[in-house]
């Protein structure tokens, strides 16, 4: 039910709300965690811009998830990414090297060819997920939404007893 | 910025980094204690851990670590240990340690709780053949165990010893060997009949040269051609002949390979029978009267079983050391794992290294007697000695109320692979209250008040293992738990009553999964002297009468196979004689005319010589007379 409540919130700021820059940087933010590895330096960084900077929480979370998915399924593109950006680039061989040796940035797990590839991939793909979603928001606002909703399969969730019983239960007590 | 930023990140973070500094002390010291207890296999506790940030390190009041053979007795506990991490490597994620102290260092103190963790029944893991050294030790014992105290008792002896079930002819390989080489002898025989039936076949091939030759007379040689003739009959005869030695050589080489083969069979017999003598004075169970492996029996149960104790710590410290890992290949790695690439280092570090660790036994304080404070320091304790290029190295002296020395010098080498471990103790002063002997259906017995010094020396290279301990017993005194009963008895009683001290040796060496054990001591002399006295001459007695037995039986085969084998020996070299004596002399003969004919043929020669000659002279003669004549006519005609 939090993943739903995640949706519903998703949906419902897509309608109105934030503004499309935020809604787009949390979801942007939300990617690089998705795609990472959870437990790193950088993944810490990530979550405290995520608070500190004003970005949708609720689209950091939903892109983080479906993120994580696509992190999955690209595992073995990003190890062979890593890896040639760890050992067959060899003017870069001077900066790791450096980093291996420095402190606290060994803390990153730069080395792993895992960490490496979806760290850059992430970082890649920022600025086309921050602008594509951007795009997105301001036309779901403008007439998406208003398409989406006549359509007839919104129609049968909206009104399934599976809905409106989450939407008492979460009234309840209210 | 969000403007409720202090809700959405401080207040958790502040929150968090205060449930962290109530209980990170807590939650390091359980993970050290499950740690430690994944390691030892016995419970390890912890008390009053605490973090320090400056220097950052950690200090704790106590460390105690449970004998994992005896829940009820600790490895050993320490009280106050302090230590403080190198920073610059922390931050590169490695924990460093220049120094740690480890205060009142005590060896095997009791406990108050029961220290041993139950062992996890591992589900759908195949059962393994144990290879530790602990294991092995254990079930060599077990086999050993099996073996009773000899019996001296002469008379019982001599009523069980039953001759005729010993020498029973299934029981004698000589025996089976004799009736091998009758068998053998027959087959040989009969091949050997073969061969010379052959001789008979050429002997028709001399008759023809015989008659060959007769056939040549040497008076009808009149002329050039009829000698000729002569002489190549001759020939003929001689290669005749000479086809026939050839293949009488060749079958009388054949025969005598076969002739003395058997002879060579003969002597290897004697060993049989000294063999054979040698079974069936084990199966009379005929006291040993050298005594051998009695001391064991006697000492070797208690000392042994300690032992092995010790081993489990070798086993321990030889699966706990791990190797340094190796560089791993460029593979596929586990997913979402990735790869660890290195990079070269200025200096490496292991992830984990204690440089030095100081340890003192307290001696500031009462020592209690019945335990051992160890002072000393272990060098280079690391997860990675590849990469300090260090072994581990231990270096303890302990000592117990003040008597009791223990000096324990360890190598731990992971460098290389398979690793080494080496040990080297001395142990001195042990006081050694009580200790039993015997077995408890053997001159059950103890010592007490004796006083022992030890000096131990192990190797443990890989999977191999190699100890060598001495142990010298001084001031012993030996207490027998009831009267000897058996001769046996009474002969130990009396060698060990009035002893105050002996040595002993124990080797003990394994190669993977076979283990052994070689104890010797100096008893076992002593014991085989005073058992020779009184029992030598009566044992001796019954294996001469045995051996006298054993040789009359195999007498009787041998002398039957002997005399067939020179039966059919004699036969054949008077076979092989009387044919080379035939061929020879048909060689001989024909060689004989060949000569005659030539010798003929050269009077002939002389002969015709000699009338050409004749002629040639008269002819001459004659034509000298007409010339005469002639010139006479022509004289008279001027």
């Amino acid at each position: 039910m939090f993943w739903l409540k995640i949706v519903a919130n998703f949906i419902k700021i897509l309608r109105a709300g934030q503004t499309p820059a935020q809604v787009a940087g949390g979801f942007a933010l939300g990617s690089i965690l998705g795609l990472s590895p959870m437990f790193t330096l950088q993944g810490i960084f990530v979550w405290l811009i995520i608070l500190i900077l004003d970005v949708n929480l609720s689209a950091a979370t939903l892109s983080l998830t479906i993120f994580a998915l696509f992190a999955y399924i690209f595992d073995p593109i990003f190890h062979q990414l890593g890896y040639f950006l760890l050992v067959n680039i060899d003017p870069l061989k001077g900066i790791w090297t450096t980093l291996y040796n420095a402190p606290i940035a060994p803390l990153t797990r730069f080395n792993n060819t895992i960490v490496m590839g979806s760290f850059v991939s992430a970082l890649i793909l920022f600025t086309p997920i921050y602008f594509g979603m951007r795009q997105f928001v301001v036309a779901y606002r403008s007439h998406i939404g208003a398409r989406v909703e006549k359509m007839k399969i919104y129609q049968i969730i909206t009104k399934s007893w599976i809905v409106k019983t989450y939407q008492r239960i979460r009234g309840m007590g209210v | 910025m969000r403007k409720k930023f202090v809700y959405y990140a401080l207040i958790p973070a502040i929150i968090f980094f205060i449930i962290v500094y109530i209980f990170i002390d807590s939650w390091i010291e359980s993970g050290f204690e499950y740690a430690g207890e994944k390691i030892v296999g016995a419970k390890v506790e912890i008390d009053n851990l605490r973090l320090s940030i400056n220097p950052i390190g950690m200090e704790f009041s106590r460390l105690q670590v449970a004998n994992p053979n005896d829940g009820w007795k600790n490895m050993f506990e320490t009280g106050k240990v302090q230590f403080a991490l190198n920073f610059g490597q922390l931050l590169r994620g490695k924990f460093i340690i220049e120094t740690m102290e480890v205060n009142n260092l005590i060896l095997g103190t009791k406990r108050t709780t029961d220290g041993t963790i139950p062992k996890q029944k591992e589900v759908d893991k195949p059962e393994e053949e144990s290879t530790s050294l602990q294991d092995l030790a254990t079930a060599k014992t077990e086999t050993k165990e099996e073996k009773s105290s000899p019996s001296f008792d002469l008379d019982k002896i001599k009523q069980n010893l039953k001759l005729d079930s010993l020498l029973n002819p299934n029981n004698l390989a000589t025996l089976r060997q004799l009736d091998s080489l009758k068998r053998q002898i027959n087959d040989a025989g009969m091949q050997w009949q073969n061969t010379l039936s052959e001789f008979d076949r050429s002997k028709s091939s001399l008759t023809e040269i015989e008659t060959k030759v007769k056939s040549i007379n040497i008076n009808n040689i009149k002329d050039v051609n009829s000698a000729n003739d002569a002489l190549n009959n001759a020939k003929s005869a001689i290669n005749k002949a000479n086809e026939v030695k050839n293949s009488f050589n060749s079958q009388k080489a054949v025969l005598s390979d076969g002739i003395n083969k058997f002879s060579g069979s003969f002597k290897s017999i004697d060993d049989l029978a000294t063999q054979d003598f040698r079974n069936v004075v084990n199966m009379a169970r005929l006291p040993d009267v050298s005594m051998k492996g009695l001391a064991e029996m006697l000492l070797g149960k208690d000392m042994m079983q300690t032992a092995f104790q010790y081993l489990g710590y070798i086993d321990m410290a030889r699966s706990k050391i791990k190797n340094s890992p190796k560089e791993p290949p460029i593979e596929q790695p586990k997913r979402l794992e990735g790869q660890n690439i290195h990079f070269p280092t200025d200096r490496s570090y292991p992830k984990f290294w204690i440089k030095k660790m100081l340890l003192s036994g307290g001696t500031d304080k009462a020592q209690d007697p019945q335990y051992f404070y160890a002072t000393g320091k272990i060098l280079d304790i690391s997860n990675d000695q590849r990469i300090t290029k260090q072994p581990m190295i231990m270096d303890l002296s302990a000592t117990k109320s003040g008597s009791t020395n223990l000096t324990l010098n360890a190598t731990f080498d992971r460098r290389i692979d398979p690793g080494v471990d080496t040990y080297k103790a001395i142990l001195t002063g042990l006081r050694v209250d009580d200790m039993s002997l015997g077995q408890s259906d053997f001159l059950p017995a103890k010592v007490t008040n004796s006083v022992a010094d030890a000096s131990i020396i192990i190797e443990v290279p890989g999977s191999h293992f190699d100890s060598n301990v001495k142990i010298a017993f001084k001031n012993m005194n030996v207490v027998f738990n009831r009267q000897p009963g058996s001769m046996v008895e009474r002969i130990v009683h009396d060698v060990i009553a009035p002893l105050k001290g002996f040595n002993v040796n124990l080797h003990m060496w394994s190669n993977k999964d076979k283990f052994d054990v070689a104890f010797a001591t100096d008893l076992d002399d002593q014991l085989a002297t005073r058992t020779k006295k009184v029992l030598g001459d009566e044992v001796a007695k019954i294996q001469n009468d045995i051996k006298n037995k054993l040789n009359a039986q195999l007498a009787a085969k041998r002398a039957e196979v002997e005399k067939l084998y020179a039966d059919k020996r004699d036969m054949v070299l008077a076979k092989v004689k009387e044919q080379e004596n035939l061929v020879n002399e048909k060689l001989a003969m024909a060689e004989s005319k060949k000569k005659e004919i030539e010798d003929r043929i050269e009077q002939e020669k002389r002969k015709q010589l000699d009338e050409a000659q004749k002629k040639l002279d008269e002819q001459k003669k004659k034509a000298e007379d007409e010339l005469k004549k002639k010139a006479k006519g022509l004289l008279k005609r001027f």
